[in-house]
């Protein structure tokens, strides 16, 4: 199996209501065919685990809830999810595949100010989000 | 010139990549922290253009973008557009970012009379500055190559 198809083997497999899996599909769809175009060397191939991790982040009881976020793949291959109200609200989580999920937090004033706030977790703790994120 | 500020109200350019895309329902919505990691070759500053140098609308300015890039681009990458005031405001609690005009003289076709350089580099390895500059980019301020 290539990574391509584990990584979508995953998602038709988890736990997730079919708004956000249909969602993330699309994304990764995109993502997978920008990713196969990339003619760097040096790219790193998007972690499966690390997907995992976003994929049993998001259903849990109350996030499953939520919009879909706007997910990307870092320069590491890791996954990344992000939460937003452009111009105000900014919840980035970056998922290791060791279960530790970086977060930073942005807020941005009428003036344009920003103010951050950054946290550390794993997955598994309860994670309580910066700002109130729209159910679907 | 080499070396003078590009004013504070124009725009520069950044190239993105597929690791620097943001992608929502399978759209795009905006860039990563990673659209302003420095890449290999940035030793003396994040490489950019300036958009402003061209004259015309914008259409006519991501036009003149495409003419002067060097960078092999894909159908997936793109060109996002930052103010530079903005970009040293967001930048400003945690560093002191400027951005300079760095002409790149050399005969066609590396010559490119728009390029810019956001300066210094040490103050874009610091992933909150990154965050703070993706967080500009609006999904209008990205433009295709193609």
């Amino acid at each position: 199996m290539t990574v391509n198809e584990e990584l979508k083997d995953k998602l038709v497999r988890a736990d997730l209501p079919p708004e956000i899996r249909a969602s993330l599909r699309l994304s990764l769809d995109i993502l997978l065919t920008a990713y196969d175009e990339d003619e760097d060397p040096g790219k790193a191939t998007p972690n499966v685990q690390s997907f995992s991790n976003l994929l049993e982040f998001l259903s849990h009881p109350y996030i499953r809830l939520w919009v879909s976020p706007g997910i990307a793949v870092n320069p590491e291959g890791l996954f990344v999810a992000v939460w937003e109200e452009p111009r105000t609200h900014r919840w980035i989580l970056n998922f290791a595949p060791t279960g530790e999920i970086g977060e930073v937090y942005l807020r941005t004033d009428q003036d344009g100010r920003i103010h951050d706030r950054t946290r550390k977790s794993k997955l598994g703790d309860p994670i309580y989000p910066f700002f109130s994120v729209a159910n679907r | 010139m080499k070396g003078d500020p590009v004013p504070m109200g124009d725009h520069v350019t950044r190239h993105c990549r597929y690791t620097d895309l943001l992608i929502k329902d399978g759209q795009l919505i905006g860039v990563t922290e990673a659209a302003f990691r420095p890449r290999r070759d940035e030793n003396d500053g994040l490489s950019v253009n300036w958009a402003d140098f061209f004259v015309g609308n914008t259409y006519h300015k991501v036009e003149c973008i495409r003419s002067v890039t060097k960078l092999v681009a894909k159908s997936s990458h793109k060109i996002a557009f930052l103010r530079v005031g903005a970009l040293i405001a967001a930048a400003s609690p945690y560093g002191n970012l400027t951005v300079i005009q760095d002409p790149d003289d050399r005969l066609p076709p590396h010559a490119n009379a728009a390029h810019a350089l956001v300066r210094p580099i040490s103050d874009l390895g610091n992933l909150i500055v990154r965050e703070r500059l993706a967080s500009l980019v609006q999904v209008a301020d990205l433009h295709s190559f193609q």
